[in-house]
């Protein structure tokens, strides 16, 4: 009897060992994890179907939703938003100049790790830099003209498949971790999550609203909203998100945030960006 | 006899225990005192990415009252903000340490 | 005859307060009943549902026959208090009396209340 225990033991050690850097090895077996929940919990959706959100669970509000689409409400913001970044800076130069291709057809790559500053950045904060860097004065954030030119250029990535990279820098991975603590953190009076209303509960309702999937919730954003009444970044609906669970939402372009868009990005690795979007 | 004296104290003591009726004037420093308190614990607790908006709310709360002068209500609402911001400060800091994945994500 | 007097009020008085408490008692326990469906439409409608919701949410279990699935009153106030300790760690029901949302007295009205269902 006490050897087959101590054995037993011993196997139970040997084997935690063998599956402890299988069960947390990095950003590429979290997504695996993550991805495979929605899989195997909403079988009859597809990766890509996980990106309709709320629709796919409410029929009377999916029908809705497509009629809207017929005629976008973000339409105006596109268009506004290619004559801006267009338009030349004082010194000549322009925001293509700052962005890899061009600017177009990139959208679905951000956040990115930025090496220099061994920060993350969004396409908003790389919007800025590229102004100020050109002797423009930088845009607010979330709402305004900086929204209408992430509008614009999440355009031009429709149909590319989300690709966040998270390099092989521990500063990268560090900034993803970070992320994932900010997301796994309840918060508020209500002490929520991010994973609380996303995970589990997707697809049931509170109160009268149905609860979206957490992977394909980025794909798209930006996305009008008729409670903003405009289009508006992921980072406005975060801020939204925790003043929804008692929470003094956190600083829009701060780590954290930054941080939790990163890690919150790449859980939809893979699935076709359709920004800009609509929620109602 | 007896119990007519009974039932005047009854009701006295009943009189004396209801707050605000017999307590003498709160000096309105004792409130802000506690405010003070609730403020500076709120700014540690959004610095800590941990505020909760209901203290905000409770702090405005009790200096409204205040400057109505409705004092012992804007302790009582005061202490009840200094509560939150101490309990949100708790949970960031429980957070910071324990948080984790749901089992069903592992 | 002025003792006779006082007699005869303090029997009066004795009579009413008798009445009192026999009327009083069963209105103090409807009015705590209808004070915790009050709270229960403010705390507790956003993810269950029970008798008189329309835009209930279904997060949570229906609250329904609650005296015969919770006999034991302090169940539920352990799991309104802080369902993370009561339920399990990862539970997305608020701990409505460790953060202070809501007092002791409030959550046994809300049981009341949950109990008349």
């Amino acid at each position: 009897m006490c050897h087959h225990y101590r054995l037993s033991i011993l196997l139970l050690l040997f084997s935690l060992l063998l599956v402890n850097p299988l069960l947390y090895a990095g950003p590429k077996e979290d997504l695996v994890r993550y991805q495979g929940y929605f899989q195997k919990r909403f079988s009859n959706l597809s990766l890509d179907d996980l990106s309709n959100g709320l629709y796919n669970f409410d029929e009377g509000r999916r029908e809705q939703w497509e009629a809207i689409m017929e005629f976008p409400p973000y339409e105006i913001a596109i268009e506004e938003g290619e004559e801006l970044f267009n338009k030349p800076f004082g010194n000549g130069k322009r925001y293509a100049d700052c962005f890899d291709n061009g600017g177009v057809a990139i959208a679905h790559t951000y956040p990115r790790f930025n090496a220099k500053t061994g920060k993350v950045q969004n396409i908003s904060a790389v919007i800025n830099e590229c102004r100020v860097a050109n002797g423009e004065k930088p845009l607010r954030y979330l709402k305004g003209e900086i929204v209408k030119l992430l509008t614009y250029m999440a355009d031009t990535s429709r149909g590319k498949k989300i690709d966040i990279q998270v390099p092989d820098d521990p500063r990268a991975l560090a900034a993803y971790e970070d992320g994932k603590r900010v997301y796994f953190t309840r918060r508020g009076v209500r002490d929520f999550a991010c994973y609380h209303c996303h995970w589990e509960a997707a697809g049931q309702k509170i109160r009268g609203n149905v609860l979206s999937t957490a992977v394909g919730q980025v794909t798209h954003f930006p996305s009008y909203r008729s409670k903003w009444g405009a289009v508006g970044p992921i980072q406005r609906r975060y801020k939204g998100c925790m003043k929804n669970v008692g929470a003094v939402p956190l600083k829009a372009q701060s780590d954290a945030m930054n941080n939790l868009e990163y890690f919150h990005t790449h859980m939809s690795n893979g699935i076709s960006m359709n920004a800009p979007g609509t929620r109602f | 006899m007896n119990k007519i004296i009974f039932c005047i104290l009854f009701f006295f003591l009943l009189l004396v225990s209801t707050p605000g009726l017999s307590t003498p004037a709160l000096s309105s420093s004792e409130a802000n005192a506690v405010l003070k308190q609730a403020m500076s614990l709120h700014k540690q607790a959004i610095a800590n990415e941990g505020g909760w908006r209901i203290t905000g709310k409770f702090m405005k709360k009790a200096k409204k009252l205040l400057d109505k002068g409705d004092r012992r209500k804007a302790l009582d609402v005061a202490i009840r903000a200094r509560e939150f911001a101490e309990l949100s400060i708790m949970q960031a800091d429980m957070e910071k340490k324990s948080w984790s994945e749901p089992p069903y994500l592992k | 005859m002025p003792v006779m007097k006082y007699n005869h009020a303090s029997q009066l008085l004795f009579v009413f307060v008798l009445y009192i408490s026999f009327i009083a008692v069963p209105v103090l326990a409807d009015t705590s009943v209808a004070e915790g469906k009050k709270l229960a439409l403010e705390y507790c409608v956003a993810c269950h549902q029970f008798t008189g919701t329309n835009q209930a949410g279904s997060l949570g279990p229906p609250l329904l026959v609650m005296k015969s699935r919770f006999p034991d009153r302090k169940t539920i106030y352990n799991i309104i208090y802080d369902p993370a300790v009561a339920i399990k760690p990862h539970t997305m029901m608020p701990p409505f009396g460790r953060n202070k949302l809501i007092n002791k007295a409030e959550i046994n009205k809300i049981i009341d209340f949950l109990y008349s269902l």
